[in-house]
């Protein structure tokens, strides 16, 4: 009964449903505002993000005449599960994760990429010729994330094996964790410098934030593989959009900036709740405020050659030994 | 693309540049401005002028015949159909159509978009003889001059 | 309750979709420049969106073109309910100069229920920022009206 009570709180309430949802909301609306202060506008109000979610879940939806209905209408639902799911795998604040396991980085990844396959999944359940376009960007946006997202992953895992380590702490975020508790956040390592920097670059497309929202144009492709979607399934792409933003930046506290403690709960979360902010301006709103969006080809040399040379060289790094 | 992250770092502690519209007065339009027409019926004559200049064709005369003789004019300008180009203001000789600076021309039906003016045309007043009774007058003074002057020379 | 918190946002996330039906520019520049620094639609909640799926209301400009009729129809038909139409300037309401042309098959009100009208041509960005004002107040009506 306890553990039943204890999984329903972890899913639903912290660090699952409510607590990303609110951080997801937050990140959003402060992302938007600090886009409009650098255009120099007012910007819309902090919950905005909260209010198109309310009404896109009050509108009529559309299905198109070509669309498979189910597929249509599960492919959101399933992308959001995912992206939850993700959150009951990270230690937020130095505190345990809600589940751990022996390789769950490599759940991580698979997860993050289940919410991108359900979005090309979703939108082209839809039918629609825009939507096809952009699911082909999308997957390209994909493809060049991945390889550095992945090189940086395996930087970090050899950088926490000490020799002579058994194997079955690789690719665990908990030995991460415990070992930044014990030797101070992983970024202090001038090795892993470059890794954070790849990792910083990866956020933004990952998210599908502005410099990188190819697959989401909505000025050349109408929104892309957004584009027949209507109604509450919208409202949960949207939502999933925002959840994302938290998740990524998280993800990043989580790799670099563990072990920074205060040893009060509270002001733990307080202080990996700011970071998350320091970083969602610093990878979306710096970008969206500084450059007009990328084209597919521009997008995917730019992170093989440059993010994927930076991840490379701290892999090598750390791999010497450095 | 480093001068527009510095531009944007920079603006990012400046006041926005936004107006405060929705709340407020709306701010005046500038200087000639061509916005609602406004229509002086006392001053028109019913020339007509402005209803051929206009391209839209967005005016509309009723001319109704009253029973002393006189005419009832309503002119109508439809604003969902006007260019605002100007040409009725410049061809009124009298100055009865002007062009104000109220640009705030926005409505849910056809009547917010109406301008309209009525005057009476007077009927010309009435000669005081028909042309009957002139040429009776006239032909009544030449027969008397006719007369005079047979008198004259046989007096 | 969850209604009327959905009411409310409705109010205050109006998302725009333009249709240029023949227009000759003139209406969509002023219309985009309504989401610049200097007006900035956005502190509003309005946002310019690239699909009619995702609309609330829909902003037509221009006199209706023959070649533009049947997409207008169709695009006017994928926008979900409740949503309010707009039309942007003189031409929709009238055909302005173009009345009377061979070319033209107008007006609005021949396809559509027109919510909002704005007059001008072109309309100043207050007067464009007044009648979304305007039309999102009968956004919120309609969605009232939707769930009765």
């Amino acid at each position: 009964m306890n553990v039943l009570l204890s999984s329903l709180f972890h899913v639903l309430i912290f660090p699952g449903l409510l607590f990303c949802v609110v951080m997801g909301v937050l990140l959003s609306g402060l992302d938007r505002i600090w886009v409009a202060r650098m255009q120099r506008r007012v910007g819309p109000p902090l919950l905005q993000s909260w209010y198109d979610f309310l009404k896109c879940c009050g509108k009529e939806t559309i299905v198109p005449r070509h669309a498979k209905k189910a597929v249509y209408f599960a492919a959101p639902v399933v992308g959001f599960a995912a992206l939850i799911s993700i959150s009951l795998f990270l230690p937020i604040a130095g505190g345990k994760p809600a589940y751990s396991g022996t390789a769950d980085l490599v759940v991580i990844l698979y997860l993050l990429t289940l919410v991108s396959v359900c979005t090309i999944v979703g939108a082209s359940a839809s039918g629609s010729p825009f939507a096809g376009v952009g699911l082909s960007r999308e997957m390209v946006a994909m493809i060049s994330y991945e390889l550095p997202f992945v090189l940086v992953i395996l930087a970090v895992s050899r950088a926490i094996l000490a020799p002579g380590d058994s194997l079955n702490n690789i690719f665990s975020l908990q030995a991460i964790a415990d070992y930044q508790a014990a030797n101070g956040p992983l970024i202090t390592r001038w090795a892993l410098i470059p890794a954070a920097i790849a990792m910083l670059f990866v956020i933004p497309c990952e998210v599908g934030m502005h410099p990188f929202d190819v697959a989401e144009a909505e000025t050349e492709i109408c929104e892309g593989t957004l584009a027949e979607y209507s109604g509450p399934p919208l409202a949960v792409f949207r939502l999933t959009h925002m959840v994302k933003m938290f998740i990524m930046t998280a993800l990043f506290c989580v790799l670099f900036l563990g072990g920074i403690t205060t040893g009060i709960a509270v002001l733990d979360v307080i202080l990996f709740v700011l970071f998350c902010l320091i970083l969602t301006f610093l990878t979306m709103s710096l970008p969206h405020g500084a450059c007009a969006r990328f084209k597919v080809e521009q997008v995917f040399k730019f992170y093989w050659t440059v993010v994927a040379g930076l991840a490379a060289l701290s892999l090598i790094l750390v791999w010497l030994g450095l | 693309m480093l001068p527009y992250l510095k531009k944007a770092v920079t603006n990012l502690f400046k006041k926005p540049s936004t107006e405060a519209f929705p709340a407020g007065d709306p701010p005046k339009a500038a200087e000639g401005y061509r916005g609602r027409i406004h229509y002086d019926p006392t001053k028109c004559m019913n020339c007509g002028m402005c209803l051929r200049v206009c391209a839209p064709q967005c005016m509309h005369r009723d001319i109704e015949k009253l029973e002393n003789g006189d005419q009832k004019v309503t002119f109508t300008f439809d604003m969902t159909s006007c260019t605002f180009c100007a040409m009725c203001a410049d061809f009124c000789s009298s100055h009865a159509i002007t062009m104000t600076d109220d640009y705030m021309i926005v409505g849910t039906k056809l009547e917010d978009f109406l301008v309209t003016g009525t005057m009476i045309k007077k009927a010309p007043p009435k000669p005081k003889f028909t042309p009957e009774q002139i040429a009776e007058m006239k032909a009544k003074a030449e027969a008397a001059k006719k007369a005079k002057a047979e008198a004259a020379q046989n007096g | 309750m969850f209604e009327k918190l959905i009411d409310n946002s409705m109010a205050k996330s109006p998302w725009i979709f333009h249709i240029n039906a023949g227009s000759c520019n003139g209406c969509d520049i002023e219309l985009v420049s309504v989401l610049t620094p200097r007006y900035d639609a956005e502190r509003l909640g309005f946002r310019l969106t690239g699909t009619p799926r995702q609309a609330d209301i829909v902003v037509v400009s221009g006199p209706i073109t023959l070649q533009t009729r049947d997409r207008l129809v169709r695009t006017l038909a994928q926008v979900p309910e409740p949503r309010v139409v707009v039309s942007l300037g003189s031409c929709p309401r009238s055909g302005n100069v173009f009345k009377g042309s061979y070319a033209i098959d107008g007006p609005l009100e021949k396809y559509t229920h027109v919510d909002v009208s704005v007059g001008g041509c072109t309309p100043k960005p207050e007067a464009i920022i007044a009648a979304l004002a305007k039309a999102t107040e009968i956004l919120k009506e309609k969605r009232k009206e939707m769930h009765k």
